[in-house]
């Protein structure tokens, strides 16, 4: 209850008017009676001519002070609390971040009820008890503002896009929703930002300015415990492959956590520990058998889903080591160099044609790093052809360069060039090349460059490692003086050691990463292998793209799991990069709520100054929690009523 | 003009039944059916007297004288006729109630017009005394005397005293004490003297005391009769009133309200005692009638059982 407008009560002067009105009517009926006598005596001791006197018992006057009372009253504006029928304009933000998809009170047995439905069932009471008119603007929580309706007023399509909410398990983009709604309601007076949440907030929302009145609608559930994979990498050591595990718990008390590691899918290990209430241990798995890509799995079931697993992938390096076997090339090891590839530098004794010592084999060791690229230059010594050598020549991508004996003299005529990755950039323009070695062609070969009928650059696969093989002695040549030397070497390294693809780690979902995108890619797509993104049946994404081609700058799927970046280039060759979309930690804390989002329906409360009388009458409102309703109508009616009971009173009398 | 205007004759067949309840001996002029308080000529043994000489002889017990030799007389009680004054007040506070047409025998409710009404129960009174061979005397006052109707004796002058009192109109303000105090207006002779009055007056209660005091003083056994008409005991006004004196036009102002009239119920009934108090005092009775009765009720009930009437 609350008065729109003081300045109504000048209004009241009018009571006083119609009293004065009243005590100056001079209008007596006359009436004849025998005599005064009595009337006299009863006057006298009455004394019922004072002026107030003759006010005391006229119904007639009471109700014309009712009239202006309740006119004076209506004139002020006075409003009433009742029942909010809603705003013009009401802004709905929804927590969509992954800690919803927690469930409530499953430490009571039987899984709770997912905090999303619960807010979703929220916001449809709320829709249909306090937002019943207004305009709906409803925002979720992505790695921005997810903006589903905007001043809808169709109550069937604002009920469709609340229960077209779903959890985003990646950063979730707290303060700026809030300040999307902010912005909303901006320069708004009859509009109100609602906030559904569960209370778990990162940031600081006390910090986004109100205009509108705020409410915080908190989802009550009771908190759960939550398991949770807080880090999970895979190393190669001394003594094989060791993974380590830390699992931490949140939750009221102590509990034991059982961590299974799978290797491709095979259950490998698994490993325990008790953890103490917000405790974390950390699980070692010893001699690891090979495996592409791990996976950590705790066992038990939690509330909250989306960090129950973790993967990582066999350790590769980051940049490729490069064996070079060489009697001595300054520009192909310089080339090598700029490739960012780690290059070890074998020199071979000897000049080129000369035959190592028997038994030379057996002092040189295998290097302890399996290199991932052999690039030999020239003749390949006799020691790769036997026993450790030649098991490391096998499963290695070998590059070798020039080394034969017999040579066809080519006369430096313009090569041909094939549609190859290492040709890519190269167009061998002004390239002399002397002459060429005369080979026969291995099994795997494909000339990619060829002068005249000969083949100058073969390039195939053997045994699933691609091979490569410059025909062609750098020394003949002045290729190396080319500009395009170093980019051709770049395309055969990356094309020698990327083949396969990589991996691209573990991201927070729906963050951005930056992918490798080969320049032939024409298509690109996520796809969901394994983990919550596989059991949510998460369908295909296609990469961003535009114009110009599929983005370097990709983002990841918004639900946790294990998921394949697949490119496809104009062949139909696929390259696979495999990338693991990992929950907000934040999210899976399940700690205290956040108290300054309690404050933020104070603080627009409090912006008094600035705000001005919207701000004063939304504090009200928001205190309340109920709006104004005018009463101007109500009383109108009365003060009509007042006058109709004035009518009857003319018919029938004068006086009570 | 017969007197079914003002007294209807089924109700003058009753009436004749009727004597006046006076309580004392009277002294007429008139030998009368009322025992006086001398001795007289009526059959009523009253006692014996020595003879002495010049006594009528027709009165002499020649049996007394025959059994003891000495002469006695035998004396009895004188009989004489009852002189009845009749007052009726016509003052304009009178001219009160009820429809004044005189056919309407009046509803209960807003009674009879308080001057017919006191005219009528004159008219009963008197005609009662006619009937009973008394001499009665009407006058109409108000200020003064304003008319006056000579003794009237016999059954047969009810005729005359009913037209008399038909036609007495309703007259000015009205003073007891200054009525009464005309000369000639208080009957020289002993008797009864029944006033009928709304008893509105102007003067004090000392005034009316003296006047009542002098009637007394005359031998007279006053009856006082207060009309008043039903709006008056219970009066139904509301709003704001100028409440107009009929008598001296003056008005007042007055807001009526439930407690003003409760007030004035209360003053009623406190003004009705103080007239009884001063009748009290002087030995006079004091009837209170309204002139919502009927005339049988009102003699047959309130004056047959204080005794002023008897059967």
């Amino acid at each position: 209850m609350g008065i729109g407008s003081w300045l109504g009560l000048w209004f009241g002067l009018s009571i006083p008017a119609i009293l004065a009105m009243y005590l100056l009517k001079r209008k007596f009926l006359d009436t004849t009676v025998p005599s005064h006598l009595l009337w006299q005596r009863v006057i006298k001791n009455l004394e019922a001519n004072r002026p107030w006197q003759k006010l005391q018992n006229r119904l007639l006057l009471w109700l014309q002070l009712l009239a202006a009372a309740l006119l004076v009253f209506a004139l002020m504006k006075p409003y009433g609390s009742a029942a909010d029928i809603g705003k013009a304009h009401v802004v709905l933000v929804a927590d969509t971040s992954g800690s919803m998809s927690a469930r409530s009170g499953s430490a009571q047995g039987q899984p709770g009820e997912e905090k999303l439905a619960m807010m979703k069932r929220m916001i449809k009471d709320y829709l249909e008890h306090e937002a019943k008119d207004g305009e709906i603007t409803l925002l979720g929580m992505n790695a921005e503002p997810n903006l589903l309706i905007s001043r809808e007023k169709d109550r069937s399509r604002a009920l469709q896009a609340v229960d077209s909410l779903e959890p985003y398990f990646g950063r979730a983009a707290y303060d700026e929703t809030l300040s999307l709604a902010s912005a909303l309601t901006r320069d708004e007076t009859d509009a109100e930002v609602v906030v559904f949440t569960d209370g778990q907030w990162r940031g600081e929302p006390d910090s986004v300015p109100f205009g509108v009145p705020v409410k915080v609608m908190n989802v009550e559930a009771e908190a759960g415990f939550n398991l949770a994979l807080r880090q999970f990498g895979v190393k190669n050591g001394a003594e094989g492959k060791t993974a380590v595990a830390v699992v931490g718990q949140s939750g009221g008390a102590a509990k034991e956590a059982h961590v299974n590691l799978y290797g491709d899918g095979k259950l490998l290990q698994t490993e325990n520990a008790m953890l103490a209430p917000g405790g974390t241990a950390t699980l070692t798995f010893r001699e690891v058998p090979e495996a592409e890509v791990y996976r950590a799995e705790v066992e038990e079931a939690d509330d909250y889903a989306a960090d129950n697993e973790a993967y990582a992938f066999s350790e590769r390096n980051e940049t490729a080591r490069i064996l070079l076997l060489t009697r001595g090339n300054l520009f192909l090891e310089k080339a090598l160099q700029l490739t960012g590839a780690e290059v070890v530098k074998m020199t071979l004794p000897g000049k080129e044609g000369e035959e190592s010592a028997p038994g030379g084999a057996g002092r040189t060791a295998v290097p302890g790093n399996p290199p991932d690229l052999v690039v030999i230059d020239g003749t390949a010594p006799s020691f790769t052809a036997q026993d450790d050598w030649k098991k490391l020549m096998e499963r290695t991508p070998v590059w070798t360069v020039g080394g034969g004996e017999s040579k066809i003299d080519v006369g430096g005529a313009q090569p041909k060039l094939e549609s190859h990755p290492v040709n890519q950039y190269a167009s061998y323009n002004g390239v002399y090349i002397g002459s060429l070695l005369n080979r026969k062609l291995p099994d795997w070969a494909s000339p990619i460059v060829s002068i005249g009928t000969h083949p100058a650059v073969i390039a195939g696969t053997e045994n699933g490692q691609p091979r490569l093989s410059f025909l062609f002695d750098l020394q003949d040549t002045d290729f190396p003086l080319s500009a395009e030397f170093p980019i051709v070497v770049h395309e055969a390294v990356s094309w020698l050691t990327g083949s396969g693809g990589q991996n691209l780690g573990r991201h927070t979902a729906g963050s951005r990463v930056e992918i490798p995108v080969a320049a032939d890619a024409v298509s690109a797509r996520w796809v969901a292998k394994d983990g919550l993104a596989k059991t949510l049946q998460v369908p295909e994404i296609q990469a961003d793209a535009n114009e110009k081609g599929i983005n370097a700058l990709q983002q990841l799927p918004p639900v946790p799991g294990l998921y394949v970046f697949e490119q496809r280039n104009r062949e139909g060759q696929m390259t696979e990069y495999y990338a693991e979309a990992s929950a907000d930690p934040f999210e899976g804390k399940q700690g205290t709520p956040n108290a300054k989002l309690a404050a933020i329906g104070q603080t627009a409360d409090g912006k008094d100054a600035a705000a001005g009388k919207a701000a004063e009458v939304a504090a009200d409102n928001s205190r309340g929690e109920r709006r104004q309703a005018p009463l101007m109508t109500l009383l109108a009616c009365l003060a009509l009523l007042v006058i109709l009971a004035e009518w009857g009173v003319y018919q029938r009398g004068r006086s009570i | 003009m017969t007197s079914a205007h003002l007294l209807p004759s089924d109700w003058t067949a009753r009436l004749e039944r009727l004597t006046l309840g006076s309580g004392r001996r009277v002294a007429g002029t008139l030998q009368g059916k009322r025992r006086s308080s001398r001795l007289g000529s009526s059959l009523e043994f009253a006692d014996y007297r020595s003879y002495a000489p010049g006594d009528d002889i027709r009165r002499f017990d020649w049996g007394v004288y025959s059994r003891t030799g000495k002469p006695f007389v035998r004396q009895f009680m004188d009989e004489q006729e009852l002189m009845l004054s009749l007052y009726v007040d016509c003052s304009a506070s009178m001219d009160f109630g009820g429809a004044p047409s005189p056919d309407e025998k009046g509803g209960r409710k807003s009674g009879e017009n308080k001057l017919l009404f006191a005219k009528r129960l004159a008219a009963s009174i008197g005609y009662i005394a006619l009937c009973s061979y008394e001499r009665v005397g009407v006058c109409c006052y108000s200020d003064g005397i304003d008319a006056r109707l000579p003794v009237l004796r016999g059954k047969g002058s009810a005729v005359r005293l009913f037209r008399f009192l038909q036609d007495m109109p309703p007259g000015r303000e009205g003073s007891l004490s200054a009525a009464l105090g005309q000369p000639g207006a208080i009957p020289r002779l002993k008797g009864m003297t029944w006033i009928f009055s709304d008893f509105w007056l102007a003067e004090g209660e000392a005034d009316v005391g003296n006047a009542l005091s002098r009637l007394a003083g005359a031998g007279q056994e006053v009856v006082l009769v207060q009309v008043l008409s039903p709006e008056e005991i219970r009066p139904e006004l509301s709003g704001d009133l100028r409440l107009v004196d009929s008598e001296l036009n003056t008005g007042k102002e007055v807001a009526i309200t439930g407690r003003v009239l409760e007030r004035y119920r209360e003053e009623l009934h406190r003004y009705q005692n103080e007239l009884r108090k001063i009748a009290s005092e002087r030995g006079i009775s004091f009837v209170a009638l309204s002139s919502g009765m009927t005339l049988q009720e009102a003699v047959f009930g309130t004056l047959a059982g204080s005794g002023l009437i008897r059967a």
